[in-house]
């Protein structure tokens, strides 16, 4: 951070590269658009070379990125009247869709694939935000759960619990997934 | 904490991506069912958490490959400003800048006079304030002569105070001497000449004034049309 400070492109240009993609990951999960994600997370990164200077490294860098991010994501949806309960996104298929199919190739198994998929992004957005806040910047940011507790504000007990509740509606939600039917496929 | 609760911890972590499976307990796990049952929902839910964040992650990487991120203008500013001192040179030259182009449109500023012009105005000046104080002194004569003429009983009036004034208009004609000793006033000097001479008879007095005194000023005053030269001069604005 101190050669982000001194203004040395070369180590923006790192921060970008390690941060840039959990970051926009993160917002993607939040928004529907992914044109506005890619725009906020640029404008994410943009704030954080621009405040480098105010970072303390009392807190984890990657938490005090995540904080960037999630406060100028609530702006946004202030100011937009924006629904962080958003819609499910149009899916890919990427490579990582194999992972629960061997025979992902089949046109049956490609729909079944698909539902799954929506429906465990359902599940998620329609999370409690706090709840749906944490679990996303664990599976998505893959911060830790202290990163967390500095990104949003919580203890550690606090966010614990909150993963707690957030696991326990998500298999209450999912478990007619939770088959073998679906499992194998 | 019992060894299901420990297995249930352990279960919810690893669905996390927190933890692994081997710290689920495998031996209790074989005959207990319901950390079997919790074993098999929770490798479940986590192939099903997995496969959200790894379908989110596919599809930002797919969008980033065609976007990627502005790295070199991450801080929206040129690299040019983030050098302090480029910065401050950047800042100086629009100022010598809008110095300049304030320079180039300002509108022309008068000529300065030719020294001609000058000294003529400068000699017009000195003039006019010349003749500004010569006015006034014969203003004076005047209005004093026109009360010496009118008022004339013998000793009735303050007729010190008359001398007074009479030696203060000599004094005052004496300080006006060198500016009319100039070209501009040769043809007025003799009429402050007559006129001095008047004040110094009235000065030199003594005791009272006599009707004959009175008489006898009157009549110099008429026979010489001082008056009227006085009036002439202001008139013709000579003065």
């Amino acid at each position: 951070m101190e050669a982000v400070v001194a203004g040395n492109s070369g180590a923006a240009d790192e921060l970008v590269s390690r941060y840039g993609r959990r970051v926009f990951a993160y917002l993607v999960g939040w928004l529907k658009d992914v044109e506005e994600a890619h725009e906020i997370t640029q404008e994410v990164l943009f704030r954080v070379c621009r405040k480098a200077r105010t970072y303390n490294g009392g807190s984890s860098l990657s938490a005090w990125i995540f904080t960037v991010a999630r406060n100028l994501l609530i702006d946004r949806t202030r100011s937009r009247n924006f629904k962080l309960v958003a819609a499910s996104l149009p899916f890919e298929d990427g490579p990582a869709s194999a992972a629960l199919s061997p025979h992902s190739d089949s046109p049956e198994h490609r729909a079944m694939r698909q539902e799954i998929s929506v429906r465990v992004r359902e599940a998620i957005e329609t999370l409690p935000p706090r709840q749906r806040e944490v679990v996303q910047l664990r599976l998505l940011a893959e911060l830790s759960l202290e990163e967390i507790a500095q990104a949003v504000g919580l203890s550690l007990g606090g966010v614990k619990s909150t993963l707690h509740n957030a696991l326990h509606n998500l298999r209450g939600r999912l478990a007619d997934l939770q088959g073998d039917h679906y499992v194998h496929l | 904490m019992s060894i299901c609760e420990q297995n249930r911890a352990a279960l919810e972590r690893y669905v996390c991506g927190l933890g692994s499976l081997e710290d689920f307990d495998e031996v209790h796990g074989r005959w207990c069912p319901e950390c079997s049952s919790e074993l098999k929902r929770a490798v479940r839910l986590r192939a099903l958490l997995l496969e959200y964040s790894r379908d989110i992650r596919a599809e930002s990487e797919g969008y980033l490959e065609e976007h990627p991120f502005r790295t070199g203008s991450t801080t929206r500013r040129s690299r040019f400003l983030q050098k302090p001192f480029l910065r401050w040179g950047a800042i100086a030259a629009s100022l010598v800048l809008v110095f300049l182009v304030g320079r180039f449109l300002r509108p022309p500023s008068p000529s300065p006079m030719p020294e001609a012009t000058t000294n003529a105005y400068l000699t017009n000046l000195v003039s006019e304030s010349t003749r500004y104080e010569m006015r006034d002194y014969l203003e004076q004569v005047q209005l004093f002569l026109l009360t010496l003429t009118e008022e004339g009983t013998d000793c009735q009036t303050d007729q010190q105070a008359k001398r007074q004034i009479a030696r203060r208009l000599i004094y005052q004609k004496r300080l006006l001497e060198p500016k009319l000793a100039t070209e501009h006033f040769t043809d007025i000097r003799p009429v402050f000449d007559e006129l001095e001479l008047l004040l110094l008879t009235v000065a030199d007095g003594k005791g009272c004034f006599k009707k004959e005194d009175y008489e006898l000023w009157k009549k110099v005053i008429e026979s010489r049309s001082t008056l009227m030269k006085l009036q002439l001069l202001q008139s013709r604005d000579r003065i």
